[in-house]
């Protein structure tokens, strides 16, 4: 899911409770995502650095248990 | 491990019309179908041609309609819709409510039993929780552990036949190489490898449904024996695990336990060899990108995924579960739908010139599947590889087919290399 203003800067919102592990996130955008000890999603950094965006919107769209979400950083 | 003959011997003859029935399945266009639409679909039919069919077929098939009804789509035998535009494919992956799994593979069908494959044969939200379960088996953290011994595998298994100047790869590298792995994470006897491929060539492959019957039936009655061994004296393996593994606290059923053990033994032993050969095949015909490979293997990695978009072997099956409209065409309940990722990856509207192999392509691709039940030995999958690609071309000098040597090339649900001689 992505929502909000398109000039603004992003965040991650992860659902951990969703999260199933499959890794996709980690291996599309390692430097905002990776799975702890858990097999459990972590959010490296919790607003997307700009020249990120790009990975972190694929790794959000591509989630198979779509557990992640990326908002407007000021929401 | 000696090996023995999985591949010419197996040169199919036309495919005869299956003598089974298939509950739920039919050998008729359903009614709805518009007939302008219906094809006959060698891509699927279980035969050996010698043109690589990724260049020989999936052309004129990108050159049709987006959907098409064909005739024989369904197992190699019964109709079923394609649609071949990756981003209808992709559409289909994520749309897990009208495209379900269900009985989806026929293999249990087949052999007129009704169990699942698991996961594959799943649906949420069953398939949520164990998928749950599996996935950390096969991240990237836990496959990183296995990567020394993985790349022994890849060097010990080269050095072999290194100094002999020639080789059939498939026999001695692609087969035994992925597989030997996979056996060792099952616990199962790697010097009955040729045994267990020629069951896993008879249910995937064969031209003929009691052949493929048959195969189900040895490797299900192989694996209860394990599985019962297994849960007097328990390991560390793949199929202890499965005996193991809880829901809510609760064990899976008997049949569940069996039904995972068939679906490791489907994945693990087939796909990655199909994969490694196909790449192989493809080095061995074009010099001149094999040199460029061998000049700075830093491009390996990504070459490794564009040889992965442009050979994806795999073709897999949803059930539409309501009446939906797909693309302009009417999908009704029970339809049979082929979603794959290797006519995917040659659609020129995703991929500009899809026939050209560009190492720096970089591009996304669907060859591991997409959404919910994307592949879950893709980490593994794609370290062994990238492996067998360093390792061999490491090992091995410039090599090429062997003279007047014509691969054959099988079609159907995994289409594979199912020889290759090269020589050096």
């Amino acid at each position: 899911m992505v929502s909000g203003g398109a000039a603004g800067r992003w965040r991650v919102i992860a659902d951990r409770a969703a999260c199933c592990g499959y890794a996709l996130c980690e291996e599309t955008c390692p430097q905002m995502f990776r799975l702890g000890d858990d097999s459990v999603i972590e959010v490296l950094q919790e607003t997307v650095p700009e020249e990120l965006v790009e990975q972190a919107r694929r790794a959000v769209a591509d989630c198979p248990a779509s557990a992640l979400a990326l908002v407007a950083a000021d929401d | 491990m000696s090996p023995a003959p999985v591949s010419p011997a197996s040169l199919s003859p036309a495919p005869a019309p299956p003598s089974i029935s298939l509950p739920n399945v039919s050998m008729e266009i359903p009614a709805h179908v518009p007939p302008g639409l219906v094809r006959d679909f060698p891509l699927a039919a279980r035969q050996t041609i010698y043109e690589n069919p990724h260049e020989a077929l999936m052309p004129a098939i990108h050159a049709g309609p987006p959907a098409l009804m064909a005739t024989n789509g369904y197992l190699g035998f019964y109709p079923c819709w394609v649609f071949r535009r990756s981003e209808d494919i992709k559409t289909l992956f994520q749309d897990t409510q009208n495209f379900v799994k269900k009985g989806n593979t026929g293999f249990a069908a087949m052999i007129g039993e009704d169990w699942d494959v698991i996961p594959t044969e799943l649906d949420p939200p069953r398939h949520t929780a164990i998928r749950r379960l599996l996935n950390p088996l096969f991240t990237p953290a836990s496959v990183a552990v296995m990567e020394h011994k993985v790349r022994e595998r890849a060097r010990s298994t080269v050095a072999a036949f290194r100094e002999r100047g020639h080789c059939e790869f498939i026999r001695e590298f692609a087969a035994p190489y992925p597989v030997s792995i996979f056996l060792d994470l099952l616990g199962l006897p790697v010097d009955r490898i040729w045994e267990f491929l020629e069951w896993e060539f008879a249910l995937l492959h064969s031209s003929r449904i009691e052949e493929r019957a048959a195969g189900v039936r040895a490797v299900k009655a192989y694996l209860l024996e394990v599985i019962e061994e297994r849960r007097k004296r328990p390991g560390d393996d793949l199929i202890s695990n499965a005996l193991r593994l809880e829901v809510d606290g609760q064990k899976l059923t008997p049949i569940e336990v069996f039904g995972h053990c068939f679906n490791l033994y489907l994945g693990g032993l087939d796909t990655v060899s199909a994969a490694i050969g196909m790449q192989f095949a493809y080095l061995a015909r074009n010099g001149e990108q094999q040199a460029r490979l061998r000049a700075d293997p830093s491009l390996l990695p990504k070459a490794m995924m564009e040889l992965l978009r442009a050979y994806a072997t795999t073709s897999h099956y949803r059930v539409c579960s309501q009446d939906v409209e797909v693309c302009g065409v009417l999908v009704k309940a029970g339809d049979k739908v082929m979603v794959s990722p290797a006519l995917a990856g040659r659609d020129p509207e995703a991929y500009d010139n899809p026939g050209e192999i560009r190492f720096d392509r970089n591009a996304p691709l669907l060859t591991f599947g997409y959404g919910i039940h994307r592949c879950l030995g893709v980490y593994l999958a794609q370290r062994e590889m990238l492996f067998a690609l360093e390792e061999v071309l490491a090992a091995l000098p410039p090599f090429r087919l062997r003279d007047g040597f014509a691969i054959p090339y099988r079609t159907g649900g995994v289409m594979q290399a199912a020889a290759l001689e090269i020589e050096w």
